[in-house]
């Protein structure tokens, strides 16, 4: 009798937590969802509880510049809590990598000097304007006047200038300051300072909107204790850091001296606080934000993005100009040879591998280092890609094959040896064994799959250890912040990861920050993207969809604006801003 | 007294100085440049490299850097993440509180559900009750805790909003709320123990339930509850005693996987970051202080025999 009660003990609450479990979800929330997914344009309609219609940008077009401001006041109050996919390493700018996470973090601490606009240039956020002088060498940048960061020290040209040597000596600094040869930073006057570069550059604006170089910290408190400045940052953002739990909570509250305003007059921000949240694995985020135990989160995976679509929340895609894919390390035999790229390209089936990585009907076939909705895509470059064939592939696979003096140093006829590489995650592996599948399918081809942490696969290829190896490319920024460490001879850079290196394909690069032309500029990117894919250097498996999926109450969440009053770009990478964001009370 | 003392730090300096050494190796013969994990993929200024190398002794030979560790470890200063750029020992007395709540929650909540299975087996041995809870084990057994963790997530905050999906309330900030943020993370560890703990008990207590002393007392017409609880139970502990304590030590630096799917920030999350970052120092730090606290559990354990069973004390 006492066993049974025991037993009786133990099942009743599991059995009232089923029952329970059955009856109390809620799924019914007021969210309508339209898409054309077909072609990897996606566009959510949200209706909020007022009925106004919040419409995110269309995420294929990567920006929509006519995004209508919800028309609903701002109220002031409340704390929006963000699960983030990581934690981020350091709020120092000049020296902690900065990943997406961290930029979100970064953005309520720091202002940039720059951002980029709806329609995808550069415009002042602390700075109010910039010009360069003829040859791009030299760039004299106005601030705006009567701004002050958290400790109550004014911002001048000064402060800029000041920054400059922490910048020199810092980590990550360093090497945006290295890539565009910047050698002085100078104050000409309270608001003037003038950057001084060691070669043309014609796309320098778009490195002051970047965290590494244009993010605004205090020179004096930062060089007081550089070390423990991570742990008591000093900017002009719209929050100041309360508490930093390092890999469990960063809570920032409301700078009342912000100097900010709405274009109605209120003064921002609205939200009392923000409490980042690191929360690594993408189901958990998810299962996060959809139990309100945080509400608001990011993701850069494509298959989360999927499974978010189902919650009946906010969601506020973007597909911009990332890129998935992968590289061949073309240091090694047998990736030295033309011939094996691109007849492993041309049997890599990309809409199979979209499938897998669970992207169908949220990214998109990739042709190029952009995605179509961007204004440096061409038509030209999209046509030489390789399309999906089989037997031309397994033709050139066997030229190479059947040559004596192949590269591998194995005898003609025998089988090519691929590794193929990637993180562990889920979907990369569903997508790698589709690839695996197609080549091994030739008979041409072992392949051997290896997967490493995402610190080592990093490491792998930064040593040259790597062969054939899955990466992520691009972004929203000026082409030349992304391509030309990757062009540039691999001896000088090590973001040449395929080991390609090509004089002339270079020289168009560094021509392009020569002229401040946007259709020359274009013509000597897509001349650069038609090389890439005619020597088959690289893959891709599609675009890569990123969002941050938001409780309904949550308003401005990626419609921000300039201090123009412009919309700015949205949320690419799952970044956005906060000092406008505020949570409805209807 | 004392040389028993001495035999204890003796055997604690050289379980320290091992684990220090093989951590260090192991972590050398990791692939890859810590440089390269703290300027990743971007342009670099050779100068700040040389300076970041220098600063880590990254050029010195292996044993010159253990011994330059080792000799700042010893005057008790660990270093200094360079991912974090926070103190190590900082990061260890943060997340410490946090691993051993969880452990200690976990443990606790396993030995509760296991002794009165484990006692139950033993008493109705062969029969239903015995064969259901062997079979409970079983499954309780082969299900991964991350995979408990993930259905407790499913069911308790998803489903049914009762708690958080993740993340953790520190004890200062309340003890409910802290209680809310340990109590999935900590059942997800529990399972897997609890069985074990129930079988080790259930064969103890076996044995036990045929000594004479337990057939006298049955002799002398003591309830069965009473000869269970008070005559049999003890004499059965030494055996989970020993596995509570190894569990413990584990706990500290095993609970990697829920850490991470719950995002508690406590020894192993940290752990697992600092290896993915190469934070050599942060690693070195956090392996030398879950190697003290084996020991130290260990030697705890090695007490307790004694306070449990007079004949080990006797001896």
């Amino acid at each position: 009798m006492r066993q049974r009660r025991v037993v009786t003990a133990l099942a009743v609450p599991l059995v009232l937590a089923f029952v329970a479990a059955s009856c109390g979800s809620d799924d019914s929330a007021p969210v309508v969802t339209t898409g054309d997914t077909t072609g990897g344009a996606t566009e959510e309609t949200t209706a909020p509880d007022d009925g106004a219609e919040v419409t995110t940008p269309d995420t294929e077009v990567a920006v929509d510049t006519t995004v209508a401001e919800p028309a609903e006041a701002g109220v002031y109050g409340g704390t929006v809590s963000m699960g983030l996919e990581a934690e981020a390493n350091g709020l120092r700018p000049w020296e902690d990598g900065c990943a997406s996470g961290c930029v979100n973090m970064s953005r309520t601490i720091y202002d940039p000097l720059f951002a980029q606009s709806g329609a995808g240039d550069y415009e002042g956020y602390l700075a109010d304007t910039i010009e360069p002088n003829e040859d791009f060498t030299v760039w004299t940048m106005t601030l705006r006047p009567d701004i002050v960061f958290h400790n109550g020290v004014p911002l001048t040209a000064q402060s800029i200038a000041d920054m400059f040597p922490i910048q020199q000596a810092g980590a990550i600094s360093s090497g945006t300051i290295a890539t565009v040869s910047l050698t002085s930073v100078e104050a000409a006057d309270d608001l003037t300072v003038v950057y001084t570069l060691g070669a043309a550059n014609s796309a320098f604006t778009s490195n002051l909107a970047n965290v590494a170089l244009g993010y605004v910290f205090e020179p004096g408190a930062a060089a007081a204790d550089p070390d423990n400045f991570g742990f008591a940052p000093v900017g002009t953002g719209p929050f100041t850091l309360e508490s930093r739990d390092i890999d469990n909570e960063t809570v920032v509250v409301r700078n009342p001296d912000y100097w900010r305003t709405a274009e109605n007059g209120d003064q921002l921000p609205y939200l009392d606080s923000v409490a980042f949240r690191p929360i690594p694995d993408e189901g958990t985020r998810l299962d996060a934000v959809v139990s309100g135990t945080v509400n608001m989160m990011q993701t850069l995976r494509g298959g989360t993005v999927r499974d978010a679509r189902e919650t009946g929340l906010s969601m506020y895609e973007f597909l911009g100009s990332g890129t998935g894919g992968g590289m061949f390390n073309t240091a090694e035999a047998p990736f030295d040879d033309q011939r094996v790229r691109l007849g492993l390209t041309k049997m890599n089936d990309q809409e199979r591998v979209i499938e897998a990585l669970g992207n169908s009907g949220i990214s998109e076939r990739t042709t190029q280092w952009f995605s179509s909705s961007s204004p440096w895509w061409t038509q030209e470059a999209a046509d030489t890609y390789p399309e999906f064939d089989f037997e031309g592939g397994k033709e050139l696979l066997q030229e190479y094959i059947d040559d004596p003096a192949r590269s591998d140093g194995k005898a003609a006829g025998e089988k090519i040896d691929v590794e193929l590489s990637c993180p562990p995650d889920p979907t990369l592996i569903a997508a790698m064994q589709v690839i695996e599948q197609v080549w091994s399918g030739s008979e041409q081809v072992n392949v051997s799959l290896t997967q490493f942490d995402q610190s080592t696969h990093i490491q792998n290829a930064l040593g040259d250890l790597h062969k054939a190896h899955c990466w992520r490319w691009s972004g929203e920024g000026d082409p030349s912040s992304s391509l030309n460490p990757f062009l540039n001879d691999p001896a000088e850079s090590v973001g040449n990861l395929p080991n390609f290196f090509d004089t002339e394909m270079y020289g168009w690069a560094l021509e392009a920050l020569q002229t401040d032309d946007f259709d020359e500029r274009k013509a000597l990117y897509s001349q650069i993207n038609q090389r890439i894919n005619e020597q088959a250097i690289i893959w891709y498996s599609g675009g890569t969809a990123t969002a941050i999926v938001a409780d309904l109450a949550i308003r401005n969440v990626d419609n921000w604006t300039l201090p123009s009053g412009n919309v700015g770009l949205g949320a690419p990478d799952a970044q956005t801003f906060f000092a406008e964001m505020f949570l409805s009370d209807q | 007294m004392p040389k028993t003392i001495a035999f204890i730090l003796l055997r604690l300096i050289a379980t320290l100085l091992a684990v220090t050494f093989l951590t260090f190796a192991m972590v050398a013969l990791l692939p890859g440049d810590p440089v390269d994990t703290i300027l990743g993929t971007a342009v670099r200024d050779p100068a700040v490299e040389a300076q970041i190398r220098d600063e880590l002794n990254l050029d010195d030979p292996f044993l010159a850097r253990y011994g330059n560790w080792l000799g700042d470890a010893v005057t008790g200063d660990l270093g200094r993440s360079y991912i974090t750029s926070q103190p190590v020992a900082d990061t260890i007395s943060q997340r410490l509180p946090v691993t051993f709540q969880l452990a200690f929650m976990s443990i606790f909540m396993s030995v509760l559900v296991a002794i009165p299975i484990g006692v139950m087996g033993a008493y109705k041995q062969s029969k239903w009750q015995d064969s259901l809870s062997s079979a409970g084990v079983q499954v309780a057994l082969s299900i991964p805790n991350f995979i408990f963790g993930i259905f407790l997530i499913w069911l308790f905050a998803v489903q049914l909003n009762w708690l958080p999906a993740s993340n953790w309330n520190r004890f200062g900030d309340g003890v409910v709320d802290n209680m809310r943020t340990a109590l999935l993370p900590a059942l997800a560890l529990a399972l897997a123990q609890m069985a074990v703990f129930s079988r080790l008990i259930r064969s103890d207590m076996i044995a036990t339930l045929q000594e004479n002393y337990i057939l006298s007392a049955r002799a002398k017409g003591m309830s069965d509850r009473y000869i269970l609880f008070r005559h049999a139970l003890r004499p059965s502990s030494l055996s989970v005693m020993t596995i509570i304590g190894i569990s413990f030590g584990g706990l500290l630096g095993g609970t990697v996987v829920i850490e991470t799917l719950f995002a508690i920030p406590g020894l192993g999350f940290s752990l697992i970051n600092a290896i993915n970052a190469r934070d050599i120092l942060v690693i070195q730090g956090i392996t030398v202080f879950i190697a003290v606290m084996f020991v130290v559990i260990n030697t705890v354990v090695d007490l307790l025999y004694a306070v449990l069973d007079p004949r080990i004390r006797r001896s």
